[in-house]
């Protein structure tokens, strides 16, 4: 090797030993902004990648290979291919896991759309099948489930996420967990400024969480409160019939005092009963929040106990 | 006749002429015929792909990713390609012999080479971001009107439209869109660094352009594995330590430059943060620019 070889090597090995420690100082500043927070792919997610996919993951195409594995998936999504829809979103939330749409689009597709796919199958008699769609559906909530578990993991304030999980909890988890949607709810509150709709959700869940009715009661009337005498007032009358309903029995359960409680128009309750008493059967029905909103709607309608549903 | 002793002294000028010839050489090779490409990719994923997702906000996303993702491919091919056939292509064409035969210091006629291909990919990553951004911005606002329009007219969940809303404002064109490009633009730069530093002792470009593919392949996932494998340094004894610390000495690290998937993802890089990355990037050159000279400048032409 010449004279100025070596010296070329030199002044590589030089410049090696005095970058290693600015790259060091370098790396852990751009890891305390949260960027370069990606990880070696595992084994399972290498065998989905291919070697040239991993590769690829590793040198600077995460985000656009998890782009093209969510088209991917949602072209799976419209041949209902849910398994694939399912191993495809596992990718593109492990590949980009600092985007939080994608773990709520996640969630969407396994607990809502493969779970309505799965017990919609219902045109064979084979009650083997039946069984084993419901399984499936069972298994797709739960995998819905996990992806919001995991996606608030790395997002615990995430505004959508929280609402997921709110409605998660009520809508699709068995018993349906009240306490732990206005919990859920309330996290969304934090989250953003004008929060109109987690804030009656999450009064509206407490409403139905043992040992938060005074808590419920007051948040409740204050969201009443403020449509009929806010910036932009509304009748008494269109006052959200779910709101009105929840407000009059707690005033009964906490005993309020007749002259302090809400002007209600019952006849809003009335129609409303009127409305969901014909279409609800206890033996099939699986919304629980449906069927406490009947069990409330006849207490305080003081519906007679011989016409009432039997649960 | 001129006086000889002013060619000793390095001449901005005389580095300016040699890079604008070597522009107009890469133009003539029709190197900006990518830039249709790019137009292609931006139009399709800006109105084929809407069909295709049901976030709005993922809209954006999707062009920013594939754009980025065409700026990158383009950026590391060209370096590597463009920079590997600089010193061949003037010896096989003879103007190397011309040039240097004048009283043209060989570090300058480098430098002239390497500038002239760098500017082809900083004008074309400029030109390739005002595209991204005017279509980017073009399609939020389509976008946010089409959201507005469903608020105005009274539809259900005006919240969650509301939300749309607010993160189609985020998504647009921003400084931290420029910041990723021009980190992409800095990892071609050096990637052009280390590909003429190659070139001066490689014996083809064939072996330029695969010694180069490696190296960025190597420096790019480098980073991460030995990170990896700090975590676990007690169990892979020293001799394993020492092959990572000659691993690290050796290959450049690219993974410093790599901004893009956090940029899109919504993360904001501050500035200070950003001039570091700029600093190291200009080091790299810099190292490697005078690593090929030492080299060059012993060649036997």
């Amino acid at each position: 090797m010449t004279k100025a070889r070596w010296i070329a090597c030199a002044v590589l090995v030089a410049f090696g030993v005095i970058r290693i420690p600015i790259e060091d100082r370098l790396a852990a500043d751009l890891k305390a902004h949260q960027f370069h927070e990606m990880t070696i792919p595992d084994g399972s997610m290498r065998e989905q990648l291919g070697q040239l996919g991993a590769a690829a993951a590793l040198g600077g195409f995460r985000s656009f290979l998890a782009t093209m594995f969510e088209l991917n998936a949602i072209a799976a999504y419209r041949e209902s291919d849910y398994a694939n829809v399912e191993t495809r979103y596992q990718l593109v939330t492990q590949l980009q896991p600092s985007e939080s749409g994608y773990w709520e689009t996640a969630a969407w597709m396994m607990d809502s759309n493969a779970r309505r796919f799965y017990l919609g199958m219902d045109n064979e008699v084979d009650v083997k099948a039946q069984g084993k769609r419901g399984l499936l559906a069972q298994r797709a909530v739960e995998r819905g489930r996990r992806f919001l578990d995991d996606g608030l993991r790395y997002h615990p304030g995430d505004y959508k996420l929280q609402i997921a999980l709110g409605n998660h909890l009520v809508e699709r988890q068995r018993p349906a967990d009240f306490c732990g949607a206005a919990e859920a709810f309330a996290k969304a509150i934090e989250a953003r400024d004008d929060a109109t709709l987690p804030t009656r959700h999450h009064a509206l869940n407490l409403a139905l969480c043992p040992g938060h009715e005074r808590e419920a009661y007051v948040k409740l009337r204050a969201i009443a409160e403020r449509l009929v005498r806010g910036d932009y007032p509304i009748p008494l009358d269109q006052i959200p019939a779910s709101l009105i309903l929840h407000m009059r029995y707690l005033e009964e359960y906490l005993k309020i005092a007749e002259d302090d409680r809400f002007p209600i128009n019952l006849d809003v309750l009335r129609r409303l009963y009127a409305r969901l008493r014909p279409g609800f059967d206890p033996a099939t029905n699986t919304d629980e929040r449906h069927a406490h909103v009947l069990r409330r709607l006849e207490d305080v309608l003081a519906i007679p106990e011989g016409d009432r549903i039997r649960f | 006749m001129h006086n000889l002793a002013v060619y000793r002294h390095f001449s901005p000028a005389r580095v300016g002429v040699l890079a604008r010839n070597t522009l107009t050489q890469l133009v003539r090779m029709r190197a900006f015929y990518f830039l249709l490409i790019f137009s292609v990719i931006v139009l399709v994923s800006a109105l084929l792909i809407q069909n295709f997702t049901f976030d709005p906000a993922r809209q954006l996303k999707i062009m920013k990713d594939m754009s980025f993702f065409a700026m990158s491919m383009f950026g590391t091919i060209f370096a590597i390609v463009a920079t590997a056939n600089l010193i061949p292509k003037d010896v096989e064409d003879r103007t190397l012999y011309t040039i240097l035969a004048k009283p043209v210091p060989r570090f300058e006629y480098l430098l002239g080479k390497y500038l002239g291909a760098m500017l082809v990919i900083v004008l074309s990553m400029a030109v390739m971001m005002l595209m991204l951004c005017v279509v980017l911005y073009l399609r939020q606002q389509a976008l946010l009107t089409e959201q507005q329009a469903l608020l105005d007219a009274g539809a259900p969940h005006a919240e969650e439209i509301a939300v749309v809303i607010d993160e189609l404002k985020a998504d647009g064109p921003s400084t931290s869109l420029i910041t990723a490009a021009a980190a992409i633009c800095l990892q071609a730069m050096v990637l052009g660094a280390v590909t003429l530093f190659v070139s001066t002792f490689a014996s083809s470009g064939l072996f330029t352009v695969v010694v180069a593919f490696m190296l960025f392949f190597v420096g790019y996932i480098e980073p991460v594995v030995v990170d990896y494998w700090r975590g676990s340094m007690e169990s892979l004894g020293s001799f394993a330590n020492a092959c990572i610390h000659v691993v690290e000495l050796i290959f450049p690290n690219f993974q410093s430059f790599n901004l893009v998937d956090d940029v899109v993802s919504g993360k904001t890089l501050p500035l200070s943060l950003f001039f570091k990355i700029l600093g190291m990037g200009l080091s790299y050159v810099v190292v490697y620019l005078l690593a090929a000279y030492f080299i060059f400048a012993d060649k036997e032409l």
